[in-house]
């Protein structure tokens, strides 16, 4: 129990008679009475801005920027499985150039018509014209054949120019 | 009556309806002595100043608040510790990115709180002897546990009561008292009259 022991011992009692609490100098209490009252006008301390106030405001920031991120530029960015069907579908795209690199020209001119835009009537009756000619210069290849034929029909013995006497 | 003369009760119900003049006649009567309790805490004369104004400001704001059972000064003591920890809070915290700051410098900030009583007729060498006393003491005050230096300061050298102590620190009468005699057992051990040197106490017996 604590029975009069908060009481200074004689010593301490000496010590603390020759000391007290430092007053402050007149000068620097000359406009006390008028700041506290501006204080008071100004509800006390005005605004503050301490360290919770800055916690808040990185916490709304960061919410913020969270926010953005998954809203705007989250959007943008391609999830995995995404870009790996994006990658099957360009090997099936170099399967498929490497399978037309095979296929004779002719035929690629071909299946590049029909492609193209529809043409007008000129236009096609002009495209059918021009292939007749050139078919005409070179010759398709059953004419072709036809002609081969032909010739070896005429040629062969027995139908006609045949040397007499042979 | 003129406004000075009244009661701490008279001018508190006064500057309850809005009286400045009432309000500024009790700061008038209490500013040394909030300004003396916040620099105990602080050590800080101007930090002291700012955080007893903004205690007094704070305390016309709550007058009602103020319980008219209740002593205003005790009330008013209150404010004061609890801004002024706050305040000093507030530095401590704003210290940790002064990382630059060199520390001698941040010592010589801490300001004296105590001053010798003056005496007439004492010899320069009493005159020194008693600055010593007086630094040994502080330094004795300032190594107490923050709530007994609290405590002892209220009690021995600002003068209140017990009682009084116990409502400015919201703590009961018997913690009051265990943490003086805790405080004076320390204070004593501390201040022995070998740790003093042989001059000091010498003078002290004088």
């Amino acid at each position: 129990m604590v029975m009069d022991q908060e009481k200074l011992t004689p010593e301490l009692e000496k010590l603390i008679s020759k000391v007290k609490l430092k007053e402050p100098a007149p000068k620097i209490m000359a406009n006390y009475l008028s700041e506290v009252n501006a204080k008071i006008d100004q509800g006390v301390g005005g605004p503050h801005f301490g360290f919770p106030q800055v916690t808040v405001f990185f916490v709304i920031g960061a919410a913020l920027a969270g926010f953005l991120y998954f809203f705007l530029v989250h959007p943008q960015v391609q999830p995995a499985f995404e870009i790996k069907n994006a990658s099957v579908k360009e090997d099936g795209i170099d399967q498929s150039r490497q399978m037309a690199s095979l296929i004779p020209p002719r035929i690629q001119s071909t299946a590049g018509t029909s492609t193209q835009k529809s043409l007008t009537l000129e236009e096609e009756i002009a495209v059918l014209e021009a292939s007749d000619e050139s078919a005409d210069v070179f010759g398709d290849d059953e004419a072709l054949d036809e002609l081969t034929v032909l010739d070896e029909v005429e040629l062969s013995p027995g139908l006609g120019n045949q040397t007499p006497g042979i | 009556m003129e406004i000075p003369a009244l009661s701490d009760e008279a001018l508190v119900a006064r500057a309850r309806q809005g009286n400045r003049d009432a309000f500024g006649a009790l700061v008038h009567r209490y500013q040394n002595q909030a300004v003396v309790i916040a620099q105990s805490v602080l050590k800080n004369l101007e930090l002291a100043k700012d955080a007893s104004q903004n205690a007094f400001a704070k305390a016309y704001l709550g007058l009602g608040r103020f319980r008219e059972d209740a002593k205003f000064k005790t009330w008013l003591f209150r404010i004061v510790i609890n801004e002024a920890k706050d305040v000093y809070r507030k530095e401590k915290s704003r210290g940790l990115f002064k990382f630059w700051t060199p520390r001698e410098t941040e010592e010589n900030e801490e300001e004296s709180i105590l001053e010798i009583i003056p005496s007439s007729g004492q010899s320069p060498r009493e005159a020194f002897e008693a600055q010593e006393i007086r630094t040994r003491l502080e330094s004795a005050i300032n190594e107490l546990p923050e709530r007994e230096r609290e405590v002892f300061i209220l009690r021995y050298l600002n003068g209140l009561a017990l009682s009084e102590v116990a409502e400015a620190l919201g703590i009961a009468l018997g913690t009051v008292k265990a943490h003086l005699a805790h405080g004076i057992e320390k204070l004593r051990v501390i201040l022995t009259p070998e740790k003093m040197g042989v001059q000091s106490s010498n003078a002290l017996r004088g």
